[in-house]
């Protein structure tokens, strides 16, 4: 998909996601229209989102936990 | 010596002073050059000291009490930064530059580690390296870094933004509202910008 794609597909997937499921067929088919492209990859991705859980929401890094210094990590992995 | 300056015309008050040179960065800098040799065990020493000192330096950074001075990172982090970025001399132009070359080198490290426990576990011949905490993370959501990875490339193509959002939350874990400061856009927008990545994301790995 490129870019100009992305941008449409967009500007479709995120204002649905706002609304009740029930009625994302139809809004679906309203902001499509006859593109064809835009709305399979638009439905997919509505698709997706009913599985997407918790994907990648908790970071690698925890900034806000506390963490021991630095020196005394080095400390650990050096001596 | 480092040349690390925060340029940021918001927050800079003046030029900053060089860092002090600590005890660590000659160990810091042999594991570096290690590392870079195939020692794959370097790396693994390596990781938790970025992983901590990246997340020290970016909570101090984002302490409102130390928004108006410079930025002054560790000679440690000076030397890893530096070392990672092909030893070339880095000024910070703004926030978002710091976050976008920590979050990047976050990467490419996790990544990195990722794919060479795959090929450990592939009996290649090397060795299981001690993961780290970030790595039990990825295991217990049953993560492909390396799949992760790339489709972060693809979707930096389609929306180079979207890309570094996913960098500053999930590599180093900024909030919303960090990642919105940094990027200097709204925190709603980094809402709706982070659903549709996560989303296109998770759709691409399915």
């Amino acid at each position: 998909m490129n870019s100009k794609m992305w941008q449409r597909v967009k500007c479709v997937v995120d204002p649905i996601l706002e609304c009740d499921r029930q009625s994302w067929p139809l809004l679906l088919v309203e902001s499509c229209g006859d593109d064809v492209d835009v709305f399979l990859q638009a439905s997919s991705l509505l698709e997706a989102s009913q599985r997407l859980g918790s994907f990648i929401e908790r970071p690698l890094i925890d900034l806000h936990a506390p963490s021991p210094r630095a020196s005394e990590i080095l400390r650990q992995h050096l001596v | 010596m480092t040349n690390l300056q925060s340029n940021d015309s918001k927050d800079a008050t003046g030029p900053l002073t060089e860092p002090p040179v600590t005890d660590h960065s000659h160990e810091v800098t042999l594991l570096l050059l290690q590392w870079s040799d195939g020692d794959k065990e370097a790396l693994s020493q390596l990781m938790p000291l970025v992983c901590r000192e990246l997340r020290n330096l970016a909570k101090n950074y984002l302490d409102k009490e130390n928004r108006a001075h410079t930025l002054q990172p560790t000679a440690l982090v000076n030397e890893v930064y530096l070392r990672l970025h092909d030893r070339r001399t880095v000024s910070w132009k703004n926030s978002a530059h710091f976050f976008g070359f920590a979050a990047t080198t976050m990467r490419r490290i996790l990544v990195d580690h990722a794919r060479s426990h795959r090929r450990a576990k592939r009996g290649d011949g090397i060795r299981p390296m001690p993961l780290d905490e970030s790595l039990d993370l990825i295991q217990e959501q049953n993560l492909d870094l390396v799949k992760l990875d790339d489709a972060l490339n693809l979707l930096a193509e389609m929306d180079p933004r979207q890309a570094q959002i996913v960098e500053l939350r999930f590599f180093v874990g900024l909030t919303v509202e960090e990642t919105a400061a940094v990027l200097e856009i709204s925190p709603p927008t980094v809402k709706r910008e982070w659903r549709m990545a996560r989303l296109w994301l998770f759709r691409e790995l399915s």
